[in-house]
């Protein structure tokens, strides 16, 4: 288990808890927080998860600014998202490389050209 | 190689530079295609000569655009006359190439540059770049742009093009570099006291001059 820094930022009228790989780290009343998540190391994928009327607005993970990543939650209705009643983030350590691949796919000329809708290329 | 920045640097790029050792070989290629498909960086040997120094004092003379963490950018050959910085296109229709050159009629250096690189294929995308002291351009993907060549004009020691698993790229020879900015996240830094300067130029990859070009030093690297 490795500890990694996580500073975050969201809108909820309620409380709301906090889940890293689905135990509870607590529950929370404040728009932004620091919490030391113990995560487990490479090659495992981790879970961070947000339970409440939540509307996450910004996510740093050991550090490092996720940036545009906090829109790619996982919500309940199945898209993809930064608010629901659960918005949850999969990630992986150590977290330069990981988001950093990450950001190498979701750029790719594929992924590019799905996005704009001028092709139809499957994900 | 792992070089260790200092906090004034963002911790993505702290990390990257200090975690990532990984190195770069250039592949075995049987077909221009092949090669162009895979490579992600190599030097390049222009067919014709040029004088860095006076297209260095040509370039400090060119109105820049000001951007974020250090950089400016000044683009001299572009598709459209519509934009300061444009994007370019996911395709191009190199039969309609018909591109607009602006701020460099003071340079005859330059223009003779681009003359020249004419006679390989149309220029198509031109553009010089500076990066002051500390200044830094955060690890990136060029998703919708083609191949380059980056030509250095003053790379001071402390300048760093680090590429994603693929280790760093070599330009304080100043030698022209083929790079592939769409295959890799890369990210560069001004570690150093000076302005780092550069241009980069984009031409139509169909020519059999430009396709000559690439596979010549391709095979001189053998």
């Amino acid at each position: 288990m490795i500890e990694i820094e996580c500073n975050y930022e969201l809108e909820s009228p309620n409380p709301y808890e906090i889940l890293v790989n689905e135990r509870l780290v607590g529950t929370f009343d404040s728009p932004n927080g620091t919490l030391i998540l113990g995560s487990l190391d490479v090659p495992k994928i981790n879970m961070i998860e947000f339970k409440g009327s939540v509307k996450i607005n910004k996510l740093i993970l050991d550090g490092i600014d996720l940036e545009h990543f906090v829109f790619h939650g996982f919500t309940p209705n199945k898209s993809r998202g930064n608010h629901g009643e659960s918005v949850k983030y999969f990630y992986q350590l150590p977290i330069w490389h990981w988001f950093l691949k990450w950001k190498e796919h979701d750029n790719s000329t594929f992924r590019e050209l799905s996005k704009n809708h001028q092709g139809f290329i499957p994900l | 190689m792992t070089i260790q920045l200092s906090e004034n640097y963002p911790k993505i790029i702290r990390d990257l530079f200090l975690y990532d050792r990984s190195t770069y070989s250039i592949g075995s290629y049987s077909s221009y295609q092949d090669l162009m498909a895979s490579v992600l960086h190599m030097p390049v040997a222009l067919p014709f000569e040029y004088d860095r120094l006076a297209l260095l004092k040509e370039a400090l003379t060119l109105p820049y655009t000001q951007k974020v963490n250090g950089v400016g950018k000044c683009v001299t050959v572009k598709k459209l006359d519509d934009d300061i910085d444009p994007a370019q296109d996911f395709m191009h229709d190199h039969d309609a190439f018909d591109p607009v050159v602006k701020f460099i009629d003071h340079c005859p250096h330059i223009k003779k540059f681009i003359d020249d690189a004419n006679q390989i294929g149309t220029v198509t995308y031109l553009s010089f770049k500076t990066l002051a002291p500390g200044g830094y351009i955060l690890p990136h993907i060029d998703s919708l742009t083609s191949t380059v060549i980056y030509v250095p004009l003053l790379w001071p020691k402390g300048n760093y093009f680090k590429v994603l698993d693929n280790g760093l790229i070599e330009f304080e020879d100043h030698q022209p570099k083929l790079i592939n900015t769409h295959h890799a996240v890369h990210s560069v830094v001004n570690d150093s006291d000076t302005t780092r300067i550069i241009f980069s130029f984009n031409i139509d990859w169909q020519t059999e001059q430009a396709k000559k070009l690439v596979w010549d030093s391709y095979l001189e690297l053998a």
